[in-house]
Parts: C-alpha cells; sequence; structure tokens
C-alpha cells in the first residue's frame, strides 16, 4: 500500500510540476522570442507579466466552448483528450536524477515506450481534423498525421545509436552509462543532429509548424477549438516539447550527470536548455512547405538515421 | 555550388547566422513602449481632435462665423449656425463638429482666417455614448485657449 | 506536370480563403480548387472595400478631394495625393518651386521604403519568419515618426497641395532623414541575413509564381512585380516626374521571373530610394514652398484681413475652388506597388468631372490564378504577398 500511496505522490508531482512548467513554458517563449524581436513580451499581469499565464489559464477556462453545428459532437469532444493524455503518459519513464529515485515506472524499454505512446496522439488529431467538419482542421490533420508519421521513424532511427551503445533501452540505463564514459552526444553527433530535426517536426514546432501554419491553415487542426478544448492541444503540445527534450537530456547530454550542482538542476538545465532552442528556432526561421518537409524527412533524415546505426554497428563490433 | 558553399551548407551556414542575428538581438533593449502606461506624445503638428480658441486681450471668442471652415470640409463635419446681436454684429450661436464623421484632414485649421479653430495635439477622445462623439460649442472652447 | 490537371472535375475541393483570412492582406475573397494540396484554380473576388472614391471626387472640390487619395493605397499614402497634385498641375500648367518637389520626393520615396518594409514583414510572416515582421516594422517607426513629424499624420498625411505642399519642413528635418539613413543599411543586413540565403527561405520563394516577362505585359502588371520578370520599367525614369531626372539612381531588375527574384528586386528598390534621398537632402534648394499661382495659393491670413481685394480673393479660393480648363490628362508615377495613373477629366467647373484611378494593386493581381496554378495552398499566400497587394488599392 505504502507503495502504491508514494507511486500516487510522484504522478500527481509530476503532473503537477509538468503542466506548471508548461504554464511557464509559454510565458517563457513569449518572453524569450519578445526579447528577440526587441519587444517585452508579456508585463502587465503580475511583476514583469509573472503572472499571465495564469491568467491565460483562467481565461481559457471560463471561455465559452463552442461546438461547430456540423460537428461530430463526440469525436470532437474526445479529440483533445486523445491528444493530451498521451503526453502525459509519456512522462512515467522519464528520470529526473541519477539513481531513478523519482521516476514513476522504470520500464526496461522506456525510450520505446515513450515513442510508442506519444505517437498516439496523432489519433487526437486526426480526430479533430475529422470531428470539427471543416476543410481547414482536416487538412491541418492530415499534414500533422503524415508529419508524426514520417518523422517518427527518423525519431527512433536516431536514437538506436544510442541503444547499441548503452546497451539498454531504459531510460536510468541509459544515462548511467554515459556518467562513466563522455555523453552521447560526442560519438552519436549525427544521431543527435537527426534527433534534432525530427524532434522539432515531430513536435509541430517551427520550421515544421505545417500542421497549424496560421497563416495558410489558420490554425490547421484546432481552428474549430475554445476555451478549454484548445487548452489541452495547447498543453499537449508544449508537453510533448517537454518529452522529447527530456529524451535529448538523457539520450545524449548524460541525463542528470554534472558537476557540483545537484542532479535534478543538472537534468532541469538541460530540458530548458532544449526549450530555449525550440523557442529560438520559432524565433528565427520561415516555415517549410508541406512537401519539402516530406522530402527532407524521407530523403535525407532517415538515411541519415541509417547511416549514422550503420557506423555505430562497425564501430561496436571491430573496435 | 563550390566547394566553399558545399562546406557552408553542410555545416548550416546560413541558419548559424540566422540565429546568430536573433541571438544578438536579444541583448539588446526593447524599442517598444508600454503604450496605455507611458503617453505618446504627438509631435507638434499632429492634426487632433479640434479646438476653438479665444482672443488674448479681449476674452471673446476669435470665431467671426465666415463659416470657411463649414464649407472646406470634405465630409461635412462642421454645422455652424450664426444669428445678429441688436447691434447688427454676426453672432456664432452654434459650433458643432461631428468628431466621427470628421476625417482629420486639418483643412478647417488651415482655411480659417483668424486661426479660430485649431487640432490639437489630442489623438485619442473616448466616449461611452455615441452621441457624446459630437463637440459642441462650448466643449470646443474648452478645449482651446487663449492667444 | 501538374497531376491537378487531369483530374477529375469531382475529386476536387472548394475552399475559400478569406475574406477574413491572415494572409490575404486585408479583405481579399479566394476561392481555390484543390486537388489535395495542389491548386488547380483560383477565383478572385474584390470589392469588399469599396468605398467609390472616384465617385466622391466627382463630388468633392478638388482641393477637397486630396485627403482621400491617401486612403486607397494607405501603405505608401503619400504617393496617391502625389500623383493626383502632379495630374491637376499638369492640367493647368502649374510649375511646382524646386523645393517643394524636392520635399514631395523625399517623403515619396521614405513612403515606398515603408511599403517595402510592409511588405518584407507580411510576406515574411506569411511564410513564417515572424522576426523579420517586427523588424521591419521597427524601421517602418522611424519613418512613420518622421512622416508624423512633417505632415502632422501618421497614415494619413494630407500635406501635398496643388502647387507645392501645405507648409514647409520643419527644423530638424533633413536630421532625422540624414539618421534614417545611416541607421537603415546595417538594419537592411539583418533581415538579409535572415532571409536572402536562408535555405528555407530559398526552398520556398525558389520558382514560386513563375511569371514571365510576356504574360506580366500581356496582365498589365507594373512595378517591381514587373521588374521582377526582368522588364526595364520604372515610370521616374521613362517618365520622369517631380525632378526625378535629377537623381542617379538605377533600377533593380531580375531574371528569376520568380517570388525570390521579386523579393531581391524590392530590397535593392530600398537601397536605390535610400540614394535618391540621400541626394535630395544633400541638394535640398531654398525657396518656396508652394507655387505663386492666384489659382492654388491662398493669400496670407494677414493680407486677408487688411485689403478687401485680397479677402474676396481668400474667401472665393476657398468657398468654389478653383477651375482647371476643360479638357482631359493623364498622369501616371510609380508607386511602390507599380505604376499609378490618375486620368482626369475636367469640364471647367471646380469639380472633376470624371476621375479614374489607374490602381496598380487591382493589375498586379490579375495573373494570380496564372502564377499558383500547380502549385501546393502554402504557395499561394508566399504569391500573394509577393504581389505586395493592398486590399485599399485594389477595391478603391
Ligand atoms: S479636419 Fe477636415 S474633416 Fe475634420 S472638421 Fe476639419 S475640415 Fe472637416
Ligand atoms: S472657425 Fe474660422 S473658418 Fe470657421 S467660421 Fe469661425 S472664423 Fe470662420
Amino acid at each position: 500500500m505504502p507503495a502504491l500511496l508514494l507511486l500516487a505522490i510522484k504522478v500527481i508531482l509530476t503532473v503537477t510540476v509538468v503542466l506548471l512548467t508548461v504554464a511557464y513554458c509559454v510565458y517563457a517563449e513569449r518572453k524569450v522570442i519578445g526579447h528577440m524581436q526587441q519587444r517585452p513580451g508579456p508585463q502587465f499581469v503580475g511583476w514583469r507579466g509573472l503572472l499571465q499565464s495564469p491568467a491565460d489559464v483562467l481565461k481559457l477556462i471560463i471561455k465559452e466552448d463552442i461546438v461547430p453545428t456540423k460537428a461530430d459532437k463526440f469525436i470532437h469532444f474526445i479529440a483533445p483528450v486523445l491528444c493530451l493524455v498521451p503526453a502525459v503518459l509519456a512522462l512515467a519513464p522519464i528520470p529526473f536524477n541519477k539513481s531513478g529515485s523519482l521516476l514513476i515506472a522504470d520500464i526496461n524499454i522506456g525510450v520505446l515506450y515513450i515513442l510508442a505512446v506519444s505517437e498516439l496522439g496523432i489519433f487526437g488529431i486526426i480526430l479533430a481534423g475529422w470531428g470539427s467538419n471543416s476543410k481547414y482542421s482536416l487538412m491541418g490533420a492530415m499534414r500533422s498525421a503524415a508529419q508524426m508519421v514520417s518523422y517518427e521513424v527518423a525519431l527512433g532511427l536516431s536514437l538506436v545509436g544510442v541503444f547499441m551503445m548503452s546497451g539498454s533501452m531504459s531510460m536510468v540505463e541509459i544515462s548511467k552509462a554515459q556518467s562513466g564514459s563522455v555523453w552521447y552526444i560526442l560519438p552519436q553527433f549525427l544521431g543527435f543532429f537527426v534527433y534534432c530535426v525530427a524532434a522539432v517536426a515531430e513536435t509541430n514546432r517551427t520550421p515544421f509548424d505545417l500542421p497549424e501554419a496560421e497563416t495558410e491553415l489558420v490554425a490547421g487542426f484546432h481552428v474549430e477549438y475554445s476555451g478549454m478544448k484548445f487548452a489541452f492541444f495547447f498543453l499537449a503540445e508544449y508537453t510533448n516539447m517537454i518529452v522529447v527534450s527530456s529524451i535529448a537530456a538523457t539520450c545524449f547530454l548524460g541525463g542528470a550527470s554534472g558537476w557540483l550542482l545537484p542532479p535534478l538542476v543538472w537534468y532541469l538545465i538541460k530540458v530548458y536548455a532544449f526549450l530555449f532552442i525550440f523557442f529560438w528556432l520559432r524565433a528565427t526561421f520561415p516555415r517549410y512547405r508541406y512537401d519539402q518537409l516530406m522530402e527532407i524527412g524521407w530523403k535525407f533524415l532517415i538515411p541519415l538515421a541509417l547511416a549514422n546505426v550503420v557506423i555505430t554497428a562497425l564501430i561496436k563490433a571491430y573496435i | 555550388m563550390g566547394i566553399k558553399e558545399f562546406i557552408g551548407w553542410v555545416t548550416l551556414k546560413d541558419l548559424r547566422q540566422g540565429l546568430g542575428v536573433t541571438l544578438k538581438h536579444l541583448r539588446r533593449p526593447v524599442v517598444t513602449y508600454p503604450y496605455p502606461k507611458q503617453e505618446f506624445l504627438a509631435e507638434e503638428r499632429w492634426r487632433g481632435l479640434h479646438t476653438l480658441w479665444k482672443d488674448e486681450n479681449t476674452g471673446l471668442e476669435r470665431c467671426i462665423g465666415c463659416c470657411l471652415c463649414e464649407k472646406i470640409c470634405p465630409n461635412w463635419a462642421i454645422t455652424i449656425t450664426t444669428s445678429h446681436a441688436d447691434d447688427g454684429k454676426k453672432v456664432v450661436d452654434e459650433f458643432i463638429v461631428n468628431a466621427g464623421r470628421c476625417l482629420y484632414c486639418g483643412f478647417c485649421a488651415e482655411v480659417c482666417p483668424v486661426r479660430a479653430i485649431r487640432q490639437s495635439t489630442d489623438y485619442a477622445r473616448k466616449v461611452h455614448k455615441r452621441g457624446d462623439i459630437i463637440l459642441n460649442k462650448k466643449e470646443l472652447l474648452e478645449r482651446g485657449g487663449q492667444d | 506536370m501538374c497531376p491537378a490537371k487531369v483530374m477529375p472535375e469531382k475529386r476536387r475541393v472548394k475552399i475559400h480563403m478569406g475574406p477574413q483570412h491572415p494572409s490575404t492582406h486585408g479583405v481579399l475573397h479566394l476561392v481555390l480548387t484543390l486537388h489535395g494540396e495542389r491548386i488547380s484554380k483560383v477565383e478572385c473576388e474584390v470589392g469588399f472595400l469599396h468605398r467609390g472614391m472616384e465617385k466622391i471626387a466627382e463630388n468633392l472640390q478638388y482641393q477637397q478631394f486630396l485627403p482621400y487619395p491617401e486612403r486607397l493605397d494607405y501603405l505608401s499614402g503619400l504617393v496617391h495625393p502625389m500623383a493626383l497634385c502632379l495630374t491637376v498641375e499638369k492640367m493647368m500648367d502649374i510649375e511646382v518651386p524646386k523645393r517643394a518637389a524636392y520635399i514631395r520626393v523625399i517623403l515619396a520615396e521614405l513612403s515606398r521604403i515603408a511599403s517595402h518594409l510592409l511588405w518584407l514583414a507580411t510576406h515574411a510572416l506569411d511564410i513564417g519568419a515572424m522576426t523579420v515582421f517586427m523588424y521591419a516594422f521597427r524601421e517602418r517607426e522611424a519613418i512613420l515618426n518622421i512622416f508624423e513629424m512633417v505632415t502632422g499624420g501618421r497614415m494619413t498625411f494630407n500635406y501635398f497641395r496643388f502647387g507645392g505642399c501645405k507648409q514647409d519642413v520643419p527644423a530638424g528635418f533633413v536630421e532625422r532623414v540624414n539618421q534614417f539613413i545611416y541607421d537603415f543599411p546595417s538594419r537592411m543586413q539583418d533581415y538579409e541575413t535572415l532571409l536572402t540565403n536562408n535555405r528555407i527561405w530559398l526552398l520556398r520563394t525558389r520558382d514560386i509564381g513563375h511569371l514571365s516577362a510576356e504574360d506580366a505585359i500581356n496582365y498589365g502588371v507594373t512595378g517591381s512585380t514587373l521588374r521582377g520578370s526582368g522588364v526595364d520599367y520604372d515610370v521616374r525614369k521613362e517618365f520622369p516626374y517631380s525632378c526625378y531626372e535629377e537623381f542617379d539612381v538605377e533600377v533593380p531588375l531580375s531574371d528569376r521571373c520568380d517570388t525570390y527574384g521579386r523579393y531581391l528586386v524590392r530590397l535593392e528598390e530600398m537601397r536605390q530610394s535610400l540614394r535618391i534621398i540621400k541626394q535630395a537632402c544633400q541638394n535640398l534648394p531654398e525657396g518656396d514652398i508652394i507655387a505663386d499661382d492666384p489659382r492654388v495659393k491662398l493669400p496670407k491670413k494677414e493680407e486677408a484681413f487688411n485689403n478687401m481685394e485680397t479677402m474676396i480673393r481668400y474667401c472665393c479660393s476657398v468657398m468654389e475652388g478653383f477651375s482647371p480648363p476643360a479638357g482631359e490628362t493623364y498622369m501616371s508615377v510609380e508607386a511602390p506597388k507599380g505604376e499609378l495613373g490618375y486620368y482626369l477629366v475636367s469640364d471647367g467647373s471646380p469639380k472633376p468631372y470624371r476621375l479614374k484611378i489607374r490602381v496598380p494593386s487591382l493589375l498586379n493581381l490579375a495573373p494570380l490564378d496564372l502564377m499558383s496554378r500547380g502549385h501546393l495552398i502554402a504557395d499561394i499566400v508566399a504569391i500573394i504577398g509577393t504581389l505586395d497587394i493592398v486590399l485599399g488599392d485594389v477595391d478603391k
């Protein structure tokens, strides 16, 4: 029973912390991008706009929930939930410190689990597009599905090199394997590069944010959503960002290892650094076109990831 | 593609330079200002809301009721009613500027021969009722001054 | 080449883009016929912002109509009244003083830069680069501040008058412009670094929206869009007006015929405009600001009160305006969006008999269908962006 209680506490703690992080991620994003554009970002609500995120959440909660008359009510309702739940589930095997005591579940195929679960979010997106009964939504959903399916391949393949080097798929094992030797970002730089690109695409962020390209499809799959349902998509997107950043920190940057500071802090620094890069990219780049994105995925990233696997295998076998 | 460009392409030179620009700006000061908190100061020539002025020495209204401003106004935003006083002098009974119709072209101030109607730097008039947007003579004189 | 052409009709999807859509630059309504994401036909519906400017002109005296044209192309509001002034001046044979002409040139070229900056901002935003948007607006702000200082308005200026300008530029104007000239090139370097060589930008703009020189001429396309197809036509060079022949300037051209080519042309045009402004500021002559012609120049206010004749003339010129001789004139200028023409018919009365405005944006919009066939839906926003339309101008 105490074990179950502990688990429950852990779950609640993790989800709360992550959702809070998400809320402040939005704030940080607006601040960072704002300053990159020489404007201050949110600044009126609270000290330096620090209460902007709670205010936004409140606004979204009390907003009217609009359902289009022609929408499929059930699907329209279930889609945001289907989008958010996998994103939160994917947090389970992420180790926030070295020993893994803050871990919810140490699964021996942790990374695979994350990839598999977070991929379920696509259902949410497709159903959102389908259920809204709008051409714009549907188009966004189709794009999103195609994009996530193809980049999932590259994402998975880019991590294979890491699995080969560490000999495990468990997040804890992978980060332990790096603490003795160098971080995998050095031997696996190709894999890291592919991972980064695929991760940006996977989370639908600029320069790969076609599903919600606001200037073409207005907002893509969530154009017909408002209020809390819209917030769910938002939460899912940012939670996904945190998940992919955590995988990157664990698999390529040595997880919670680092000197002087406590491991948890190190871990968070690494994750936040990744999030910062997400914002930075968003501030800088134009958007790819749909077909160009697919081309990059299939013709460039996947071969590169495969090459990385082969090279790692050869080195592993002969050295 | 030369070898140099190829190396640049592989090492993502263009993208790195772009990232450099945004990073450079991250440290630069903010150029916007928080509008409602910090007031926007219009230039001297600003063609804002109208004012009617009085004469400095006599304290009488400068307006002589020539109605040139009413005539030139392209949008018929000005309505003037005049009458004759007992001594035969023309008096301006009412002077109405419908700020809702006005397109702030500045012609009225430009043609007024006695510089009675002028435009202030007041750029933001806010009213709660639509009717309040119409300015009458009293308000116009209050907004103006003497010189 | 384009699979959409062979697909059966019933498998196509119609999508309505606009009039409320973030990237149609206003209230443009497009009906896209799509196959998948590929465009097989674009129908363009305009007129949502129609205000009947030409009809308004027929009901107002000449000088009363002056504040209206700047509401057509509100992004470069100084060029439209300039064209109207030039038309009426041509009709009445008024010689504009040199100082006024130079000031007109400086302001018009600043307008061109402001308009191109806004084009760059929205074009980049359409393609997803949002930072360029903010940077471009930062520079545009500097220009608008100069305008505000000179004219008293930021978007609606009403500064040009028939025969010259309303009043002289305030003290410190040349310094402010010089400051802008000094700042601007380094700022442009930032945009270039963010876009010109960026591989995503290249992918999104190269070979998109091809418009051959022949098609461009046939459709009546003008301005940077035409020069982006390699046709050397610039009204400032071909039919110089307002002292443009005195400035040393090049007309940038590009043979690429695509969105990227037009992007390069417009960037270079900003530099050339800057050159014109520089020369005009250096050689800004002294002198009158408005032609000394009783038809257009109001007598001094002090004089009007000391002299009965002057007073009558003052009142008459306000009440009745002036009457150009009966006849017709056409005058065109190079607006930032293209050739802007005013065709004026006068019957000798103080109101125009007919005023036809040849707006560049409307004609530049014509080849949209041709340019976007076979492209993907994401390209259409790039193509609308590259045509550089403004809906106030399109709908008149
Ligand atoms: S500013 Fe122009 S529109 Fe407004 S009242 Fe004066 S003349 Fe009329
Ligand atoms: S404000 Fe000036 S122009 Fe108008 S009626 Fe009075 S004196 Fe005449």
